[in-house]
């Protein structure tokens, strides 16, 4: 991060403290610190830019022009500005010069540490693991899975975490700001004036909306001036409903805020709308408009003033979402969204009028591409045939069925489910008596509580092996196929620490499945 | 002069009688016109009944919906009494229960948009009682703030960009609000959901914005305003048929289990009542691997293979072949051909078996059954 952001090659030589002779030698300005090599001996002095509290330069009266960085620990470092071609004024000229890239060049390296502070907050590991360790607080099951089978090794925790901890999906944090903001930030009437309450929410909105504000901030705190300092004097200055015409005052830090603001409204109003069926200047005909313009001739309202700060700060956070919003979709081949201002609407605009007929005139009909099938409507489904005996058998249930149950108790299908498997045993064939009578209900299956809460959890355990193995199968990269291999010999030494235990034919036969699958595949591939 | 003035412009005159607002809105005594506006709602279902959907075209089926609840501040208005709020949930729920009857196989999520940011409430499922679940947990008290469309929109792309290329996929966003405020460009979104073949759909609570139509126009959706509760119960009636598909959706085979109800004699338990024991000894054990479900149709939790019963697929022929609208005739005697109660005045026939029904038959057949009991 070296870049060489001013290289100035005029002589100079810097005062340490307690030195009696001052070598001569070159300051370099880099992208992240400032840096002074002595011409004579190999000596250099760096200066990082994190340590650079401010700067300051001598009075124009001085014989010599200097400039002084002010560092963190109350050190200074000075700089005489030297050069026997040059006589004073180009000298100060040159330093002020050097002075404004160091400004500019501490701006951006201030703007640069406080962003990143904010983004290593946000991924930063711990906030990870909180949110972990949030998510089996809250869910039971999932903790009980978790140590059964993460701290048992049967599972690498990193494919546990994979479904169960998803990031994306979940919201979308990014807002944009609501174009009455400023009014409506809370105010308390107070004894001498009013009292505004500022949150973070509204201060990055304002910085947003206003870059200007932004650097100036950056330029003034925490170094010349507190942050409600700063916030008073915003406020103050009227910077952003100023009514009248008045010129601020020039002490006012945010003076030349207001001259840049005006610029850059000249600039957007000349701009406009392009408008290709109704181009105004196209279709004048009047050829003297030019000569006979006056551009005074409009009477200044009241209002004006105020009207132009209310449209440039709409503009202003249009432009804040036309700026980096949809930066992935250009790559689909987008329109370009480079435009500012309301120049952005153009191909709205553009297409409105591209629409040679007026909305009532235009057809309704919507041009749905619609896609034909061929279905044979003739097909019947095959009505199978019974014997008469069979027949005799079928009809005789359901009468039976039907004289033995009232209408409300067919409507309520739960209180009669024990008939009915009596009467289904009773008409199908024989085939599945045997089966029936072994069949024990869920509430027989004798079993204790924490029985049933083992057989719980080694079900869950099985499933979630099973599930890891499915979801790597078919293995299309190399590190499915890795979990894949993993998940095998994880079911394989599941299975056998399980064999002969109570209660675990379910869970057996799961896995058989999983593992009849693999061997088939294994076969297929050879 | 001052003659004219009082009697207004006399283009003025011309352009209101061209819009008929007399005869769509009439007053009544107390001067309220919720009287014509259910007529109208009235009238635009009978319309939806009689209109000739297309038969034979190829259909979405397997629908993903990500469904986006306007929780703004703008829903917390009485508008529609109680509150925009509660209707919508009400609406919903029924909705809920429609659409899964009539497309077994398709996916739910649901995403909220508080205070300019979305968030899921709800996973993609074809899980019903979890859906009406994560509907109740919600409050009106949890309302706040402003809308964000392209919020609303990013999220359910993200939920809808993992979807396998053959199914369809689609937003119906709910909005009571009357602005949006975006971090970004919001065109940029909408052709981005174009692209990826997503449809969306508007059904708005208030009145008729130009964003909404766009979004609808460029994706192929719906945009619909609900002039009440009931209006906005037969607009979600409307989504539950299935979308014709684009022609650059892919054709895919899907793999489909078709387990059998039985009795199962292992003691297992299923995975969707995790809590407690199964409820009855019978259940589906999922083809694959081996799972115990409850109720189909599902996807199994353990190998998401989708498990249907057979009829349940078949039910999507309703969608490629509907029921053709009756046409109205005057009758002076008979009776129904479906409930046999005595016909009054109008009658509406089937034309393929010329079988006369009563006005609560016909609204039967062609809103629940879909079939006509004397073709076949």
């Amino acid at each position: 991060m070296a870049e060489i952001v001013v290289e100035v090659t005029f002589r100079c030589h810097p005062k340490k403290a307690g030195d009696g002779k001052s070598p001569i030698g070159r300051l370099t300005i880099f992208r992240e610190y400032v840096e002074w090599r002595d011409n004579a001996s190999p000596e250099v002095l760096t200066l990082k830019f994190i340590h650079i509290k401010g700067q300051r330069v001598s009075p124009p009266h001085k014989s010599k022009v200097q400039l002084q960085l002010v560092l963190e620990n109350e050190e200074q470092a000075t700089f005489v500005f030297l050069n026997p071609a040059h006589d004073k004024e180009t000298l100060a000229k040159e330093r002020d010069s050097v002075k404004e890239t160091l400004q500019q060049a501490l701006i951006s390296h201030r703007a640069r540490v406080n962003q990143l502070a904010a983004s290593v907050e946000k991924q930063s590991i711990a906030v990870e693991l909180e949110a972990k360790q949030k998510i089996l607080r809250e869910n039971k099951t999932l903790e009980q899975l978790y140590k059964s089978l993460v701290a048992t090794k049967l599972i690498l925790p990193q494919d546990f975490w994979e479904d169960y901890y998803k990031k994306e999906g979940q919201s979308e944090d990014r807002i944009g700001i609501n174009g009455a903001f400023l009014a409506n930030i809370a105010q308390q009437e107070g004894t001498n004036g009013v009292k505004l309450n500022l949150n973070a929410e509204i201060i990055q909105a304002i910085f947003v909306t206003y870059p200007a504000v932004e650097k100036k901030h950056l330029e003034l705190v925490p170094h010349e001036m507190t942050e409600s300092a700063f916030w008073t004097k915003f406020f103050q200055s009227h910077y952003f409903h100023r009514e009248s015409e008045v010129l601020p005052n020039p002490k006012d830090p945010f003076a030349d805020c207001v001259k840049s603001d005006e610029e850059e409204m000249k600039k957007l109003s000349a701009e406009g709308i392009l408008r290709k069926r109704f181009d105004l200047d196209h279709l004048d005909d009047y050829g003297f408009r030019d000569f006979t313009y006056k551009s005074e001739s409009l009477p200044k309202s009241v209002r004006a003033t105020l009207i132009k700060r209310c449209n440039y700060l709409s503009e202003k956070i249009l432009a804040i979402s036309w700026k980096d919003g949809g930066a992935e979709t250009i790559a689909a081949g987008t329109k370009t969204n480079e435009k500012q201002g309301f120049a952005v609407l153009n191909r709205v605009v553009a297409e409105t009028e591209n629409r040679l007929e007026s909305g009532d005139l235009a057809e309704t009909s919507t041009s749905e591409e619609y896609q034909h099938l061929k279905i044979d409507e003739k097909n019947v489904a095959e009505i199978p045939e019974y014997s008469e005996n069979e027949a005799e058998t079928y009809k005789n249930t359901v009468l039976r069925f039907f004289q033995n149950n009232s209408n409300e108790k067919i409507l309520n299908p739960k209180d009669m489910e024990h008939e009915q498997t009596m009467v289904f045993e009773d008409g199908l064939s024989n085939g599945n008596n045997k089966i029936s009578e072994n069949v024990k209900k869920a509430e027989n299956w004798e079993m204790t509580n924490v029985e049933l809460g083992e057989m719980r959890e080694m079900q869950n355990a099985t499933r979630e092996i099973c599930r890891h193995f499915w979801t790597s199968f078919p293995p299309k990269t190399p590190e499915m196929e890795a979990k894949l291999k993993r998940m095998v010999e994880t079911l394989t030494t599941y299975r056998a620490d399980k064999v002969g235990k109570k209660h675990t034919e379910h869970c057996i036969q799961m896995i058989d499945l999983a593992l009849e699958k693999y061997r088939q595949f294994i076969d297929r591939q050879k | 002069m001052d003659e004219d003035e009082q009697k207004g412009y006399t283009w003025e005159a011309g352009y209101a009688e061209g819009l008929n607002i007399n005869e769509v809105l009439v007053e009544d005594e107390t001067g309220s016109i919720e009287k014509s506006i259910a007529k109208y709602v009235e009238d635009s279902k009978k319309r939806a009944r009689i209109k000739n959907r297309p038969e034979k075209i190829r259909l979405g089926i397997m629908r993903h919906v990500m469904i986006v609840i306007d929780c703004s501040r703008f829903m917390t208005s009485k508008a529609m009494p109680p509150s925009r709020f509660v209707v919508v949930l009400k609406a919903l729920n029924i909705f809920l229960e429609r659409f899964f009857e009539q497309n077994p196989i398709a996916q739910i999520g649901f995403i909220t948009c508080k205070d300019r940011k979305a968030e899921r409430l709800s996973t993609m499922t074809g899980n019903i009682r979890q859906l009406k679940d994560s509907l109740n947990s919600l409050t009106e008290a949890f309302c706040g703030g402003d809308f964000s469309l392209q919020n609303a929109l990013q999220l359910a792309c993200v939920n809808l960009k993992g979807m396998p290329g053959h199914v369809s996929r689609e937003v119906i966003v709910v909005m009571g609000s009357l602005s949006t405020i975006d971090p970004g460009n919001i065109f940029a979104t909408i052709e981005q959901m174009k692209n990826l073949n997503i449809r969306c759909s508007v059904i708005g609570l208030s009145a008729s914005m130009f964003i909404c139509q766009e979004l609808a126009k460029t994706t192929r959706g719906e945009y619909s305003i609900a002039l009440d509760g009931d209006h906005l119960q037969m607009l979600f009636a409307k989504q539950t048929a299935p979308p014709s598909t684009a022609k650059s959706t892919e054709c895919n085979a899907i793999r489909v289990g078709f387990p059998t109800h039985q009795l199962i004699t292992t003691k297992s338990f299923c995975v969707c009542h995790s809590d407690s024991k199964p409820i009855s000894s019978r259940g589906f054990i999922c083809v694959q691997c081996g799972s115990r479900h409850c109720s189909i149709p599902a996807e199994c939790v353990v190998c998401k293979l989708t498990l249907v019963a057979a009829p349940q697929l078949s039910r999507a022929f309703r969608h490629l072949l509907p029921l053709a609208p009756f046409t109205q005739i005057e009758v002076s005697h008979g009776s129904c051909a479906a409930c046999e109660t005595q016909l009054s005045s109008e009658g509406y026939r089937c034309e393929k078996c010329d079988s006369i029904f009563c006005l609560d038959c016909d609204t039967l057949l062609h809103e629940s059954l879909h079939v006509c009991p004397t073709c076949f």
